[in-house]
């Protein structure tokens, strides 16, 4: 398993993608594991963005959409998959109404482990957490449990990755970085 | 000293419980968040987490966030001359956007240079990445 984080635009996503079409099972599919829900035209043009990439890639990618209980997507085992992204499945496992809240993040990180033992390999992708003072206690909570994820999947993981303004920083493990 | 920072919630508590040994070391442990003023010291090792929150107290009582920074440069140096080992934790918040409210822009401008008075204080500066540690300075003994 690997790990990566970034912030916003800072092209965590492209360095997954290329780390998954390298890390694949010669044999297997690439599965894109989308976990944002669509909401609004904005979220739409993201996605499409995200989706273009993934078509120049020349690669075939196998779309699965899903915000909570992600372990249960049924993967094979040469599946590589890429899991996109941690935030917005917290958010979807945050608020769902069927299940606590307060124990969104350990649901969260039993999924991810999961599907990492049943998987070949798998790129988790996250959102650093921001550096400023939260602005309220639901923020502080949600930013706590992320945190904690975060903490849970780097001790889990083969490699973590920090990606800033597009370049792969490896904080754990061994990645070759030249052609990401 | 030894000055341990990063973001909230990435593992600096645990890191240095882990790093001093301190589930099998005598210590003494204090906690900002719950005791606004600096304790007496009694062990050979003290940590001292929630350095920004210590700022925070200094900014009630001093006018500016310059003024603040002295009282804290006062500290430090208080903190030094002790044959202790020190450890200091503080959360980094400086790299968000400018908060609102005038209070908060001033405590977030005095912890930023607490911080760089810290560091510049500590032998040793770590910062912590969900547990993962960076040494960003550690002087030759």
């Amino acid at each position: 398993m690997i790990f990566i984080s970034g912030g916003v635009r800072s092209g965590k996503s492209s360095v997954a993608e290329k780390l998954a079409i390298r890390y694949r099972h010669s044999n297997g599919r690439l599965v894109y594991v989308a976990c944002g829900s669509r909401t609004d035209r904005e979220m739409d043009e993201r996605i499409g963005h995200h989706q273009q990439r993934r078509t120049a890639s020349g690669c075939s990618w196998t779309t699965i959409e899903k915000s909570i209980d992600v372990a249960a997507i049924g993967v094979e085992a040469s599946d590589t998959l890429l899991i996109d992204c941690v935030t917005t499945l917290l958010a979807g496992e945050y608020f769902r109404e069927d299940k606590a809240a307060f124990d969104a993040d350990e649901r969260i990180t039993k999924d991810i482990l999961t599907l990492a033992k049943q998987a070949h390999a798998v790129i988790v992708v996250s959102n650093e957490l921001s550096f400023e003072m939260p602005a309220s206690e639901l923020t502080a909570n949600y930013m706590k449990k992320l945190g904690l994820i975060h903490q849970r999947l780097v001790q889990e993981s083969d490699a973590a990755v920090l990606v800033e303004h597009g370049l792969p920083i490896v904080k754990k493990g061994v990645i070759s970085c030249g052609e990401l | 000293m030894h000055f341990v920072t990063g973001g909230a919630f990435n593992g600096k508590k645990k890191w240095v419980t882990h790093f001093y040994g301190l589930d099998h070391t005598p210590h003494q442990w204090h906690s900002f968040y719950n005791e606004k003023e600096v304790p007496d010291f009694t062990e050979k090792v003290v940590v001292l987490e929630g350095i920004e929150r210590y700022v925070r107290t200094l900014l009630e009582k001093a006018e500016t966030p310059a003024d603040a920074r002295l009282l804290f440069k006062k500290k430090l140096a208080q903190w030094q001359a002790e044959d202790r080992t020190i450890v200091m934790i503080g959360t980094d918040m400086m790299k968000g956007i400018v908060p609102m409210n005038a209070f908060d822009r001033h405590f977030r401008d005095a912890a930023g240079w607490c911080f760089q008075d810290a560091a510049e204080a500590a032998e040793r500066v770590d910062t912590i990445w969900y547990g993962i540690s960076e040494t960003i300075k550690e002087e030759k003994k």
